[in-house]
């Protein structure tokens, strides 16, 4: 089952295979922790994968995999899950529901390639100034870059994911990399 | 390297990494779930099963007494008595066995027939899905 892509495990499982839902729960724990501890914090980052999962395999019969990626669908209700959660904690997420019409209209002018600086990518290679440093960033930005980075997920997919079109995402990108520039260099 | 490449591999040195027994324990929370929601379909279904025993006790009493007293055993009986009798009125012969079956009755105790294959159906689906489906190995 491990050389099985996601759309052939599922189609087991709806056949009656029960145990292959196993194999994607065991695939994406590791990722799901991750985002959900991004977003929520590592505290409660087993209880929110937790949470993610049971979500999955009580709508999994309804998912279509004609319409999304797995994983994108899987890091949707992981983004869902973590909202609610961070709503009933009464934590503010502004930036989840921020100015869409402002980020749309951002156009990017800097290339990706060249957009940190050295000295700046120095001071990212310590692994907790890192960490520090990603916390700082609003909730959306860091979002984009665990997705992008760490999840290899692409901007069409990231946007997906937040249910923002592509240009908006590609701008929290670019401003999540100004901003940790910026920060750095204070 | 260019610094999309170096940013990638700085992000991914900062992955948080889960205990090593949480799929585990979510697999294990799932199958707990599944199991409780199969033994409760499970006990639904042999209720209705059960009920629908109950019900077929007085049914198929009332159908064997409506079959009595509509007349249909002595319809029933000229088919295999008179050969003539047959090839003259099978007509209304027909017409009247079928005017003298007991259709609401048949109907009742056919639907609660239905009723208990489908759910003996339902039982031994679940019991198969809980019993060989699912393991916590």
């Amino acid at each position: 089952m491990q050389d099985m892509s996601d759309a052939e495990i599922i189609a087991l499982y709806k056949r009656g295979e029960c145990e292959a839902f196993r194999f994607l729960v065991e695939k994406y724990t590791s990722s799901i922790y991750n985002f959900t501890a991004r977003r929520a914090g590592t505290e409660n980052a087993s209880d929110l994968t937790q949470e993610v999962f049971i979500k999955a395999w009580k709508k999994i019969t309804a998912f279509n995999i004609a319409k999304a990626s797995f994983k994108t669908w899987l890091f949707t209700i992981a983004r869902n899950t973590t909202y609610d959660f961070l709503r009933r904690k009464k934590i503010p997420t502004f930036t989840e529901a921020s100015n869409d019409q402002e980020t749309e209209t951002f156009i990017e002018t800097i290339p990706d390639e060249n957009i940190l600086p050295d000295e700046v990518m120095q001071k990212l290679q310590d692994t907790e100034n890192l960490n520090k440093l990603l916390d700082q960033l609003p909730i959306n930005y860091k979002t984009v870059l665990v997705l992008h980075y760490q999840e290899e997920l692409t901007f069409d997919e990231i946007g997906k994911v937040l249910g923002k079109p592509l240009n908006t995402v590609k701008s929290y990108h670019h401003r999540a990399i100004t901003m940790l520039r910026k920060i750095i260099r204070e | 390297m260019n610094t999309k490449e170096n940013l990638k591999r700085y992000l991914n040195q900062t992955k948080y990494e889960p205990a090593q027994d949480l799929a585990q324990n979510v697999w294990n929370t799932i199958v707990a779930r599944e199991k409780r929601a199969i033994r409760f379909k499970m006990w639904t279904f042999s209720l209705i099963g059960a009920t629908s025993i109950a019900g077929l006790i007085p049914a198929s009493k009332s159908l064997a007494a409506n079959f009595a007293s509509s007349g249909f055993y002595d319809y029933f009986s000229v088919l295999f008595s008179n050969n003539g009798t047959l090839t003259s009125y099978w007509k209304e012969l027909s017409y009247s066995i079928a005017e003298s079956l007991p259709t609401t009755s048949i109907i009742f105790t056919f639907t609660l027939i239905f009723i208990l294959f489908l759910s003996i159906r339902y039982v031994v689906k679940q019991f198969i899905k809980v019993n060989y489906n699912y393991n916590f190995a």
